[in-house]
């Protein structure tokens, strides 16, 4: 297939640019004092991650590294394409979602990390005060408009979910993605992939940030299998309806389950993805208490893996349509 | 330290700019810009078409060369040539590749070790083969040097050079494909007959392949325009060829048998008084002894032995002769019988039979006389009478039947080896590959090897090229003015090739080398003449001068093809069913059937059939960008009932092994193919890294064919190959 | 305005690859990329086996998917039925080369840009036909204007009863085949 590893990656971290935005929106929905950390972490690593995948398609592009300005038309030239949709949505979403982690900046307190640069770097330590400085007013012009911003943020991001399902939901050239399942799958694993991205950021932050979180990960990770066990069903539903419904269709899923994708489909999605992190979110059950912060990073770190290769597969297992 | 004080307002203000900003540059770029990049295919200024002769097969159809700058950009069909009609088949098309390849051999090269060459000027090179040549002939007598004849209208030139230098054994490679068809056409009919296939509503076809084996476009063109105004087309091959997947009826037959059909079928067509009376009455001689000797030759007697249905070869008889006489057997090229197994002569004269008994000798829709040539002949200059007989003694006792002007090629490695009748140490080979188109490759290879001198005249470094001493780099046909080309489909036509290009690196057309060779002989004399003056005394008889004939390409005078009864050149003036000459020379006169001589054994063996594939011509294009992407390699087809039970399946690796050689190549496995049979397409496995695309690809076939022969016309006999079949572990 | 289409009879296509190659040399490619290409289909069991033979290309769809994905407007469908690219304007995102049901297109990596049969649109505005229509050997394509009731392609149709391939696509595809 024309689309590769690059196009997986830019989908998988488009995915979970969003995801991570709409759980944090919904944590703060539902008590952003409880869940302050996990809000915190998904706001601030929502813009970047999705920010961070546009390189990727803009590596794919065949004439993107060598006319960059063509890149203008992507924008203006037909509004009937899911991918013009798409550089709208994400270039809105990423700009409000990096303005949302700006936000959550606190520029009136000071910054423990900056200061322990004073010492040792008094140069850059000065830059970066002056440049703190210059900030503050901006931030504070900002703020008040943080409401609209997070409803403004919400939308772009269940668009964001949906249209990296849409893209190839809509061609009716690949059996295999010409579902409406295929849309639902993507939101679902991006919502996944967001959580577990912005779990895994909120553990590694210094120890006052994990343990508050700590004590609501039993909860989270409740929400989280119950995630993966609706992504388990997508997912059978989509490749049970391929495998019903044409020849093409058919040979991708002989090809991931049986054929040279098979080794992706079984370690990837189906040990990393589905069975590592259940394994550990109902030990937990079992147990009673959440695991250790490690315990954590396996368990999301699993899902990201498993989210990826979801996107990877894809995107490997297009078999054109049989035209005879 | 300084604050930016900023409103609210003003802060939202810049940003709605900055914003709009973006979007008007962006609108403005987008209806400016408009598709600037470079497009392949179109030219600024007009190009020029230049009408020339193909020369990726042998049919040389007329084209048009498009030509901007010196530079070849493609070529298409010529229009108004009778052989092409405007149409180009894939190789004429990959001319331009060919042209182009950076493969290509650019200079004079001398030997200096083993596969390794130095370049070297062609005085050089002329000087040192013409001095060997000269020690040669002094040891060992002209008669030493053989030559391979150029097969593209360069003939004059070679056959000149070894009059002068006094030496015979002069071959063309009609010995391995065609020598026995057109034996048996000329003691039968005294010409070969051209099939009117436009017109025909009932066409047989044993094994031609119009497919895959295009010659010419126009006759492709033809049988499918009769196809579409209803003729009934019956493909009979032990392979399903594309030929045959686009018939109305293929019929597999087991390879080598075909004779006994024709027999039955002309057993058939005498028995239920099918058969043109009136036609056979008065242009045949022999028919009662024929018709006798055919008495016994039932369907069901050929049925044991061709595999073909008894009913399946009966209906077939009478569909032809409800048709007749627009109904034919085509006379093939290579395929069944052309110079295929050691019955082949015997069989093609069967098919010339059986369409005299349906009378459609100069019929519409029947077998044609060929049209005449109209060009002059050309003398050069006189040389003395040869001294010696040739050394593999076609046309004497030995194979008195065998055409003297063609000789028998693959009898070459054998006289070098055993020097018998006498010792040949030099062999000249003129766009032609021995190493690759003699059967049994390993006995050609040591032949080769033990010359004293191999010179190779080519434009590809070839297997052959591999082992010379001296390698000369030829102009391609697109390089080239060539002497006129008899061309014309039914129709008497003329063509000339002319070059569109100049020369390109150090290169020379082929007769300008001999010419050259000559000289530096002191066989001067003998070459007085050049190819303006070949050209300007054929085309005498047309009142047409060169330049007249540059510009429009080429020239015809019939608009239709000429039908009315024949004149047959045979000591009888008919057609001779029987043959007194056949006879005086020892051979059955009448067209009589033997078996193929070895016969598969062994739930292992399989008999070796060689083909053709639509995007190679033998050995001569598996380099060829274009057509190397159509057909990259050759696989071995093999029938799937025997392959299930030898346990191999498609893409298997297979080791196939026959007396003089063996060779591993991956399986077809298939349906379309008869049991008894595998098949491969001819002209693969080249070993010469310096052919960089070709390299390793596919497998060469005549690593395993047998050296046998067809008694009558001498000709090779590859068919008789058995070989055994395994997967290689 | 004229909808120009093909006509193949694949009752006479024999398979031999001329069109490949014509297209290739009109439009200078590279031996890889195949603007038009040979599909074969074995059917059946010996000695009742035949072969298929079908030649796909870009079809010039009335409704083209690839004309609708295009996010720069790159891909439009011209006038008189022609589905071509302006070069300036791709970014080579390659959704056009995914989404076509046809797989007509291919990617050039070297260019960064996708090709496809272009109908040969420098040669018909002078009145010529296609490469690859006038150089198969069999006589199997036919060119024309589809919306003109009395051209060679429409009479074709109707006679012989050519018809789409795959029209269940919904693509509304302009290129006939006779079987």
């Amino acid at each position: 297939m024309s689309w590769g590893l690059p196009i997986a990656v830019y989908l998988f971290l488009a995915g979970a640019g969003a995801g991570a935005f709409l759980c944090a929106i919904g944590a703060e929905v539902y008590s952003r004092r409880t869940f302050r950390p996990l809000v915190h972490s998904g706001t601030l690593i929502s813009g970047p991650l999705v920010a961070l995948g546009m390189p990727f398609l803009i590596y794919d592009l065949g004439m993107g590294q060598r006319e960059p300005w063509r890149i203008f038309f992507l924008f203006f030239g037909n509004p009937g394409s899911i991918m013009s949709w798409g550089a709208w949505i994400i270039s809105a979403f990423v700009t409000v979602a990096l303005t949302l982690a700006f936000l959550e900046l606190d520029f009136d307190e000071t910054w423990p990390w900056l200061e322990h640069r004073r010492p040792h770097h008094p140069k850059l330590y000065r830059r970066l005060t002056l440049l703190k400085e210059l900030m503050t007013p901006i931030h504070h012009i900002i703020e008040p408009y943080r409401g609209r911003l997070l409803v403004a943020g919400t939308i772009l991001a269940l668009a964001t979910t949906i249209y990296t399902g849409l893209l190839i939901g809509v061609l009716n050239s690949v059996p295999l993605w010409n579902s409406a399942i295929l849309p639902v799958l993507f939101m679902d694993s991006a919502l996944s992939t967001g959580l577990a991205a912005s779990v895994v950021y909120a553990v590694v932050q210094p120890i006052e940030e994990r343990r508050l979180l700590a004590h609501h990960f039993f909860s989270l990770n409740q929400i989280h299998a119950l995630m993966i066990v609706v992504e388990v069903l997508f997912i059978f539903s989509w490749l049970l309806l391929a495998a019903n419904s044409s020849t093409a269709a058919g040979q991708s899923i002989h090809l991931l389950m049986f054929g040279d994708l098979a080794l992706f489909f079984w370690i990837g999605i189906a040990f990393f993805g589905i069975l590592d992190p259940m394994l550990i979110y109902i030990y937990e059950v079992v147990l009673g208490k959440p695991l250790m912060a490690y315990g954590m990073i396996v368990s999301d770190g699993s899902v990201l893996v498993g989210g990826f290769i979801l996107r990877y597969l894809a995107l490997a297992a297009a078999v054109p349509v049989m035209l005879f | 330290m300084s604050r930016i004080r900023l409103s609210r307002r003003d802060f939202l203000k810049a940003i709605g700019a900055a914003g709009a900003l973006s979007i008007g540059v962006g609108a403005v770029g987008a209806t400016r810009a408009l598709g600037k990049g470079q497009t392949r295919g179109t030219w600024d200024e007009m190009p020029h078409l230049i009408p020339t002769v193909c020369g990726m097969c042998d049919a040389r159809c007329g084209v048009l060369a498009y030509v901007v700058r010196d530079r070849l950009y493609k070529l298409e069909g010529n229009y108004r040539h009778s052989q092409s009609q405007g149409k180009i088949c894939s190789r004429g098309s990959a001319g331009v590749k060919l042209l182009y390849d950076p493969d290509r051999l650019k200079y004079p090269l001398k030997r200096v070790g083993d596969g390794l060459f130095d370049r070297i000027s062609w005085e050089q090179a002329f000087q040192e083969i013409a001095g060997k040549l000269a020690q040669i002939r002094e040891k060992d007598g002209p008669q030493a040097l053989a030559w391979a004849v150029h097969p593209d209208l360069s003939e004059l030139w070679d056959r000149q050079f070894m009059a002068a230098f006094g030496s015979p054994n002069i071959f063309t490679q009609s010995s391995l494909g065609q020598a026995s068809a057109r034996l048996a056409s000329r003691l039968t009919l005294g010409w070969e007959p051209v099939p009117d296939l436009k017109n025909a509503r009932h066409i047989v076809l044993f094994g031609r392949n119009y497919a895959e084996s295009i010659f010419y476009t126009a006759a492709t063109t033809a049988l499918m325009q009769a196809k579409e105004k209803g003729a009934r087309i019956v493909v009979i091959d032990p392979r399903l060829s594309r030929m045959a997947s686009q018939a109305h009826e293929w019929i597999p037959i087991r390879p080598g048998t075909d004779g006994a059909m024709l027999q039955a079928m002309m057993n058939v067509l005498i028995a239920e008084a099918l058969y043109d009376a009136p036609f056979v009455e008065a242009n045949t001689v022999g028919f009662q002894e024929l018709k006798d000797f055919l008495a016994d030759k039932t369907p069901a007697w050929a049925s044991t032995m061709c595999d073909v249905p008894a009913e399946t070869i009966r209906r077939l008889a009478q569909e032809m002769a409800s048709a007749r006489p627009a109904a034919l057997v085509d006379p093939g090229r290579h395929g069944a019988w052309g110079a295929t197994y050691s019955n082949s002569f015997q069989t093609a004269r069967a098919a010339l039979a059986l369409n005299a008994l349906l009378g459609n000798y100069g019929s519409k829709g029947g077998l044609l006389t060929p049209p005449p040539s109209p060009l002059g002949g050309f003398l050069p200059p006189a040389t003395s009478p040869l001294q010696a007989a040739r050394a593999d003694g076609a046309g004497d006792a030995q194979a008195p039947l065998a055409s003297s002007r063609d000789g028998v090629f693959q009898m070459l490695p054998e006289i070098i080896l055993t020097e018998q009748p006498h010792a040949i140490r030099a062999l000249i080979a003129n766009h032609v590959n021995p190493a690759r188109s003699l059967p049994n490759t390993a006995k050609a290879m040591r032949a080769l090897a033990k010359l004293d001198l191999l010179v190779v005249i080519d434009t590809q470094l070839t297997d052959t090229a591999e082992l010379a001493h001296y390698i000369l780099p030829e102009s391609t046909y697109l390089e080239r003015l060539d002497p006129p080309s008899p061309s014309g489909y039914l129709l008497s036509e003329v063509a000339l090739r002319q070059p569109v290009v100049k020369a390109m690196y150090d290169s020379k057309p082929a007769y300008e080398i001999v010419d050259g060779l000559a000289k530096a002989l002191g066989l001067g004399e003998d070459f007085s003449f050049t190819v303006e003056d070949v050209i300007s005394e054929s085309l005498k008889p047309l009142s047409l001068d060169q330049a007249e004939l540059s510009r429009e390409g080429l020239w015809r005078d019939a608009k239709e093809p000429a039908y009315g009864k024949p004149s047959f050149d045979t000591p009888s003036g008919r057609i001779e069913l029987l043959s007194r000459r056949l006879e005086a020379a020892g051979f059955d006169p009448l067209p009589a059937y033997s078996p193929p001589a070895a016969l598969p054994r062994g739930s292992d063996a399989f008999r070796l059939v060689q083909g053709r594939d639509a995007a190679h011509t033998g050995t001569a294009t598996q380099n060829n960008a274009y057509l190397h992407m159509l057909s990259p390699e050759n696989r071995l087809w093999i029938s799937a009932s025997r392959a299930a039970r030898l346990g191999i399946k498609s893409g298997d690796l297979l080791v196939v092994s026959s007396p003089a050689g063996d060779i591993r190549i991956k399986a077809n496995v298939t349906q379309g193919i008869h049991p008894d049979a595998v098949f491969m397409v001819h002209g693969f496995g080249h070993n010469t890294s310096a052919q960089r695309t070709a390299y390793h690809q596919g497998v060469n076939d005549n690593v395993l064919t047998s050296d046998a022969r067809d008694p009558v016309a001498g000709s090779a006999a590859m068919g008789e190959t058995i070989v055994r079949v395994r997967r290689a572990r | 305005m004229a909808r120009y289409g093909l006509v193949v009879d694949l009752t006479k296509c024999v398979g031999c690859g001329s069109c490949t190659v014509a297209c290739q040399a009109q439009w200078e490619l590279e031996p890889e990329e195949r603007w038009l290409r040979l599909e074969i289909q074995e059917e059946g069991v010996y000695p009742s086996a035949s072969q298929r033979f079908t030649t796909v290309q870009c079809m010039h769809c009335d409704d083209a998917p690839c004309v609708r994905v295009c996010p720069t407007a790159a891909n439009y469908k011209r006038r008189d039925g022609l589905v071509l690219m302006h070069e300036g304007r791709c970014i080579g995102c390659k959704y056009c080369v995914v989404a076509c049901p046809y797989q007509a297109r291919v990617f050039n990596e070297e260019r960064g840009t996708p090709g496809k049969c272009r109908l040969c649109d420098v040669r018909i505005q002078k009145g010529v036909q296609p490469a690859c229509v006038l150089s198969c050997p069999a006589g199997a394509r036919y060119f024309g204007d589809l919306d003109d009731p009395t051209s060679e392609v429409s009479r074709l149709i109707v006679l012989k009863k050519a018809r789409q391939l795959r029209p269940d696509l919904r693509t509304g595809p302009n290129i006939y085949y006779v079987r």
